[in-house]
């Protein structure tokens, strides 16, 4: 009797509060606390499109479901972005709050992990769900803590060369050229001054000869040139950071880049190449496979005439005799430690935003390259979308073809790396511009294209360019070895 | 007590349970009233209502701040521009004249205003900013291309920090030469110039062209900003990434009041839903946000708005339609007219333009919009909380009263079921469970030692009452009934019995005593006489009084008779001689009558001993008292035959078809016919074999009556048989013998005379001469109806008042005693007497019979003395069914009357 009694108390209780349960439960969804993801992009674009577009998806579908609701915001270049987190993580008057997440490389996020601002993302993550990623992709992300992931890899880009197909036909025929000459650097520094000689013999003009082609990184030209010449600009032995400037190499670098910019073979005007090629200033680039994108349908020449053009992907050309590698970028994300209940929702987010369908969704809408192992197919991206844009479909089957077949390499992440890369981005870049102009002015003083060009072409010009360069460098290196 | 009785019992369980019950659903009763009388959901509702209008006030002033006070003030880079091209104009690098499709001529001009224009997007933190050039009539289209240079830049996130190298900026349109010049990116639709071409005509061109018409046709002069317009457009020919755009223009005019183009700035969608966060709508449940406008002719009942920008969670967007009409909601703010599921919506108005401003009738504002069943969620969870905490409530109230009602009744139902099996099995108060409530258990403690008391009380009076019942309360012997009780016992144990004896005695004055002196010395003579039996019985006799004055004492555990006689011979002498002293000095002696009955002796089986010790001391009572004696087997037997034959007697009184009656003829003695029929008594019982002893019995025991009953109604029955069966002569006459000196109570012989109507008149009354006759009963006798007074009197000669009687009675018969019949033949008396008593008889009419009449002889000699009747067994014997008359005796008789 007394049991049964109990049992049944028991049982009534059970009942009652499974009764409150679905009734908190059901008034639950109304309550539900939602969880804010802020999504701090350098994207420009097509990319930043995308991402929104998937944003949206993910608010609406699996967010919804689990009260997570991201919110992303373009900060600009990777560098401002960088300087942005890290004055909110300074609390700097004016800065906004800490983001979730944020879209960074390597060096970035080695500067932000210095700050202990990135979450390390293994531990959320089943030994299945990594082994779904490409292994270098995800290595690429450690940071130099082995077994860690302090970079989601998101999507990944190589370097390719585009080409303005249309406009370039004419000179090929004419000088009997192929795209096999744009597959070494050599061989491209030896065809733009081709093409300048060419268009500067189409007018009576002197030396008005026009820039084939341009470079959106060149601290990649620096890194990935080096290694093909067997060099690793910056590397670890014994855990010990080495800087390697090699002076031979860096020469062999300066005289495919400055010394045919400041001929005019190259330039480089607008913010990117692509820019350049809008306006007709240049009919090539080696740019981001990523960049696709903003490789315009159509030139606009300086007399307003505009035409259409369509694009056309090579490799990027390597050094003759050289080994052969390919840059590997990472376009990933870090998740900022702000609270559990953020981080976890964080990555949430990204788990679903580089699942398989999601990540050849963005690849496709942004010229990324896939993360996923099944994604890294370029049948997979043809059948994802039908109607995949031309110059998307090229650029990543080259691209695929490329991170597929070619050594991969992305410098090692240090401390001061960002400081470094920039170093490389814009120590020859800047010089080449400045002294081009020097070289146009010099022309335009009714110089002799050799008279106009012989002071920036001498072994002392480099020498002091190299002293210089490997002072700043090795400042950092330097600092960074101490620190 | 009474009221308890009146009301129906319930158990303990449900005396708790059903008042708490009860209680409970009162106090959900009284819950659900007071929120009902008070409308707190309906009060919640209008609260929620009341804060989502709040919400959405606070969203429209904030947009109204950012849109009036930082957007729409554009004055000074309008005079920037307006400085610039003025300057250009005047050193001739500009040119208003050549714009249409001019990539080149504003180059120099966008150089000079690039920098404000960069710093004022910033400053403003819009998604773009713009100026067009054109001089052209925007209404008259012809001869224009429709490609006006002009500088578009965009930001995409105005709200993230602003880029220092400008990365977050694309630039949409512009020279070619500002593009190499500026180090900001170009977007994918870079082109120089602005192409209106296809969209001249629709809405997308109203940016550019109401602003400028207003100013290009202007009647008065007016500044710039008096010409401002708002509008939503696409900027871009194909604008896929930020579609629609809400934009701020104002026209540019030189001081010559040349109009040249506009500028303005751009609020991108996807910025201004931004601006109008999904947020701020319970927990981004469901809800929107729009951008309406509107036009302000309408009535403030029905308000129909166009939205512009519409932030939306879900799918939420489809439910607004192109316009949405709002009516006034009687909660307070408005609902949406026509929709599926009740929507709120809050509306608020800007004041975009200022008072008679062109366009100040184009209305704009803010509308949230949210389903009434989120907004009221709070209130309907309430509900629904506040239902299920009063079911909860009620529920767990009712199990706690079963548990409670269970625990406490528990306990106590154990309890009562342990005093009511005791009870059931008539035990005593068992030890009694405790239920650990204090005041139950302080009773049961209570109850059990108040029961232990009464135990011992009722132990007490139980051998009280087992004393009284077993003794006798004035003299402290045993009573009958234990002494019955104590006698078996020991006469179940032979051993212990070995020689006995029980003696009866009865008090012989005790009657006496009582009369004279009061039942009080009654009962002290009683006390003496008992104390003296106690102290004179030896010591393991039982002694005991039985009735008021008897008393029993059983001698027994003797070796020999003879202690046994010397006890009873004690007894017998020192009885006597006890003294009782009486009031007034006087002095009695205790008498007793006794009777012995020896075991073994006289019987064995107790019972025996009593009944024999009983005879004897009635024996004695009868025989003078004051005595003991030893019963007597002789004296016993006669008694014991009397007894018997009393016993018979009863048992015929009992059933008076015991008896028979027999008739004897009684014959004419002229023609030897019979003339009557004389009903003889005739009994045949164990211990009664003749009329006479029931007569002796009849008379001892004052029963004549009923033996005079009997004769009455068995010889009619008997005679009324014979008649019926032609047995007897009709004629004849009955002789009934009836007994002097009783007689029947009038209406016992109505109901006879009723009964026997047609036998009453043959009757004749024969009274025996014995018997004293009683006048009284005698005179009944006369009146019985139907009764034609005949009576005969028996044994005439026989007794010593025969004669008395006769003339008493005056009979019609009479009946010469069989003791002078007798050997009448040869005794000259006797034959004197019957001459005699013939003679007198005759010269009275009366008639004689002679009776017992055994032998010829005497036939002759009474038929010479002239008897009338005659009877005997020489004639016919008495038989059931009457004999006829012996032919010897009848031809005897026959020759007599023929002898003259």
């Amino acid at each position: 009797m007394q049991s049964s009694i109990r049992r049944v108390t028991i049982y009534i209780l059970v009942v009652v509060s499974l009764m409150l349960g679905a009734c908190v439960g059901d008034s639950g969804t109304v309550n539900k606390t939602l969880t804010s993801i802020r999504v701090w992009t350098y994207y420009n674009g097509a990319q930043l499109t995308a991402l929104q577009e998937l944003v949206d998806d993910f608010n609406t579908s699996v967010g919804s479901e689990k009260g997570i609701y991201v919110e992303t915001s373009n900060l600009g270049s990777v560098e401002d972005l960088r300087d942005a987190v890290l004055d909110s993580a300074a609390g700097k008057v004016g800065s906004d709050e800490l983001p979730n997440i944020v879209a960074c490389y390597a060096d970035t996020a080695l500067q932000l992990d210095e700050q202990e601002l990135i979450v390390d993302i293994a531990p959320y993550l089943t030994q299945e769900e990594k082994d779904r990623y490409i292994q270098s992709y995800l290595s690429e992300g450690s940071l130099g803590t082995t077994g860690a992931i302090k970079i989601f890899p998101v999507g990944k880009s190589t370097e390719v060369l585009f080409i303005n197909k249309n406009d370039i036909q004419p000179f090929l025929q004419a000088n009997n050229i192929s795209y096999d000459d744009f597959s070494t650097i050599e061989g491209l520094t030896k065809t733009a001054q081709l093409y300048y000689e060419w268009t500067d013999a189409k007018t009576d003009e002197a030396n008005d000869g026009k820039a084939l082609c341009g470079r959106d990184s060149l601290a990649n030209y620096f890194f990935i040139g080096a290694k093909q010449l067997g060099v690793d600009i910056i590397s670890y032995q014994d855990g010990e950071l080495v800087f390697n400037f090699d002076k031979d190499v860096v020469r062999r670098l300066w005289d495919n880049y400055y010394v045919p910019f400041v001929k005019g073979y190259f330039c480089a005007q607008g913010r990117f190449r692509s820019d350049d090629i809008k306006t007709g200033s240049i009919l090539s680039l080696i740019g981001s496979s990523s960049s696709s994108t903003f490789f315009p349908a159509s030139i606009i020449d300086e007399s307003g005439d505009e035409h259409f053009i369509e694009m056309d992907v090579l490799p990027a050309p390597q050094f003759e005799s050289g080994e052969d590698y390919a840059v590997q970028q990472g376009a990933g994300m870090s998740v900022i430690n702000t609270n559990d209940i953020e981080v976890e929702a964080s990555i949430e987010f990204l788990k679903w935003f580089t699942a398989k369908e999601q990540n050849l969704s963005f690849s496709i809408s942004s010229g990324y390259l896939p993360v996923t192992k099944e994604a890294n197919d370029i049948n997979e991206v043809r059948r994802i979308e039908e109607t995949i844009s031309k110059k998307i479909e090229d650029t990543i089957e080259i691209a695929l073809s490329d991170v597929n077949n070619s050594h991969l390499y992305s410098p090692p992440a240090f401390e001061g790396g960002a400081q470094f890369r920039d170093i490389l981005e814009a120590c020859m870049s800047d010089e080449a511009s400045h002294d081009a102009q020097q070289v146009k002015s010099r022309l335009a003083q009714g110089m002799s294209f050799e008279e106009a060009c012989a002071p920036y072409v001498t072994d002392e010009r480099f020498d002091r360019w190299y002293d210089d360069v490997h002072r700043q460098l090795s400042s950092i290196v330097g600092q960074s070895s101490i620190s | 007590m009474v009221q308890a009785e009146n009301k129906a019992t319930r158990s303990i369980f449900s005396t708790i349970l059903i008042p708490i019950i009860v209680l409970i659903l009162a106090e959900v009763l009284i819950f659900a009233a007071v929120l009902l009388a008070n409308n707190v959901i309906g009060r919640i509702n209008q609260n929620d209502n009341d804060i989502f209008d709040n919400q959405v006030d606070t969203r429209k002033n904030y947009l109204e701040d950012y849109f009036v006070g930082s957007v729409s003030n554009l004055d000074q880079l309008a005079d920037v521009i307006n400085n610039s091209a003025a300057e250009l104009i005047e050193s001739n690098q500009l040119d208003l004249s050549d714009l249409d499709g001019n990539i080149t001529s504003t180059s120099r001009l966008q150089q000079y205003i690039i920098g404000p224009m960069i710093s004022t997007l910033r400053d403003k933190a819009v998604s773009g900013i713009f100026v067009i050039f054109n001089t052209d009539n925007l209404e008259d289209l012809s001869g224009t291309s429709l490609k006006m240079p002009g500088i578009l830049i965009k930001d995409t996130d105005p709200a993230a920090t602003p880029s220092a190298r400008n990365e977050d900026l694309a630039i949409e349109h512009s020279s070619i030469e500002l593009l190499n010049t500026l180090r900001i990116r170009t977007d994918v639709g870079w082109s120089p110039l602005f192409n209106f071409q296809g969209r001249a005509r629709d809405k997308n061109f109203d940016f550019i062209r109401i602003p400028f018409q207003a100013a290009l046709t202007r009647s008065h002069d007016a500044s710039a900003s008096d010409f401002a317009y708002w509008s939503t457009t696409s900027l871009l020919e194909d604008d896929v990434t930020d579609g629609q755009a809400l934009c701020y223009t104002i026209p540019l005019i030189l001081d010559d009041g040349t109009v040249y183009g506009v500028v303005g700035v751009s609020l991108a969608t996807k910025y201004l839903q931004s601006l109008m966060p999904m947020r701020d709508f319970i927990n981004g449940q469901e809800g929107a946000y729009a951008l309406v406008s509107f036009s302000d002719d309408q009535t403030t009942d029905v308000i129909e708005l166009t939205p512009s920008v519409v932030n939306a969670t879900g799918s939420f967007t489809e439910r607004l339609g192109n316009t949405i009409t709002l009516e006034t909601s009687h909660y307070g703010g408005y609902t949406v007219k026509d929709a599926p599921v009740g929507l709120h919506a809050g509306f608020r108005p800007f004041k975009l333009y200022n008072t008679h401003a062109p366009f100040e009738h184009d209305r704009w504002g803010i509308i949230g919009v949210i389903p009434e069943t989120i907004l009221h969620s709070f209130s309907r969870q309430l509900q629904w909380t506040l239902v299920i905490t009063a079911l909860v409530m009620a529920v767990a109230g009712i199990v706690g009263a079963v548990l409670v009602g269970h625990s406490i009744s528990k306990p106590i139902r154990k309890l009562s079921n342990e005093v009511y099996d005791a009870h059931e099995n008539h035990r005593g108060m068992p030890q009694l469970s405790k239920t650990n409530i204090a005041e139950i258990d302080q009773f049961t403690t209570a109850i059990a030692t108040l029961s232990e008391d009464i135990d011992k009380v009722r132990e007490a009076e139980q051998s009280r009452i087992e004393h009284e019942r077993d003794y006798d309360m004035l003299t402290g012997l045993m009573n009958r009934r234990s002494f019955y009780r104590e006698a078996s016992v020991v006469f179940s144990q032979p051993e212990e019995l070995k020689q006995a004896a029980l003696v009866m005695l009865d008090l012989d004055n005790l009657k006496k005593i009582n009369d004279m002196y009061g039942h009080d010395w009654g009962d002290k003579y009683i006390y003496q006489a008992a104390n003296t039996f106690k102290k004179l019985a030896p010591s393991n006799a039982l002694v005991a009084r039985v009735s008021g004055d008897e008393f029993y004492i059983l001698f027994h555990g003797h070796d020999s008779q003879q202690e046994i006689e010397t006890s009873i011979e004690k007894l017998k002498t020192s009885i006597p001689q006890t003294e009782f002293a009486l009031p007034g000095g006087k002095i009695e002696h205790i008498n007793a009558s006794g009777g012995v009955a020896l075991y073994l002796k006289d019987a064995e089986e107790f019972e025996e001993l009593m009944r024999l010790a009983d005879f004897t001391m009635y024996q004695v009572k009868m025989s003078g008292k004051n005595n003991i004696a030893y019963f007597d087997i002789d004296n016993y037997r006669q008694r014991s035959n009397e007894l018997r034959a009393k016993a018979s007697f009863n048992d015929l009184m009992d059933n008076c078809q015991l008896a028979s009656y027999h008739f004897q003829p009684i014959f004419d003695a002229q023609s030897g016919r019979p003339f009557a029929y004389e009903a003889l008594l005739r009994v045949a019982l164990d211990a009664l074999q003749s009329p006479a002893d029931v007569f002796s019995i009849a008379r001892k025991e004052s029963r004549l009556r009923e033996v005079e009953r009997m004769t009455w109604i068995r010889t009619l029955e008997s005679y009324q048989g014979l008649l019926s069966q032609n047995e007897v002569d009709k004629a004849a006459l009955l002789f009934i013998n009836s007994i002097a000196s009783v007689s029947l109570d009038m209406s016992e012989f109505e109901r006879i005379a009723e009964r026997f109507s047609n036998l009453l008149s043959h009757l004749v009354i024969e009274i025996t001469e014995t018997e004293n006759m009683d006048e009284e009963a005698t005179a009944i006798k006369r009146k019985v109806p139907g009764f034609t007074g005949l009576f005969a009197l028996d044994d005439y000669g026989s007794g010593y008042n025969s004669e008395l009687k006769l003339l008493e009675l005056k009979p019609s018969f009479v009946k010469v005693d069989i003791s002078i019949v007798r050997d009448i033949n040869s005794s000259v008396d006797k034959q004197r007497i019957v001459t005699n008593i013939v003679e007198y008889a005759h010269e009275r009419n009366m008639k004689i019979i002679a009776e017992g009449i055994e032998t010829p002889s005497e036939l002759a000699c009474l038929l010479d003395l002239n008897v009338d009747l005659l009877q005997g067994y020489y004639l016919a014997r008495p038989s059931e069914v009457p004999a006829a008359i012996n032919p010897v005796a009848l031809k005897q008789i026959q020759e007599h009357k023929a002898t003259p």
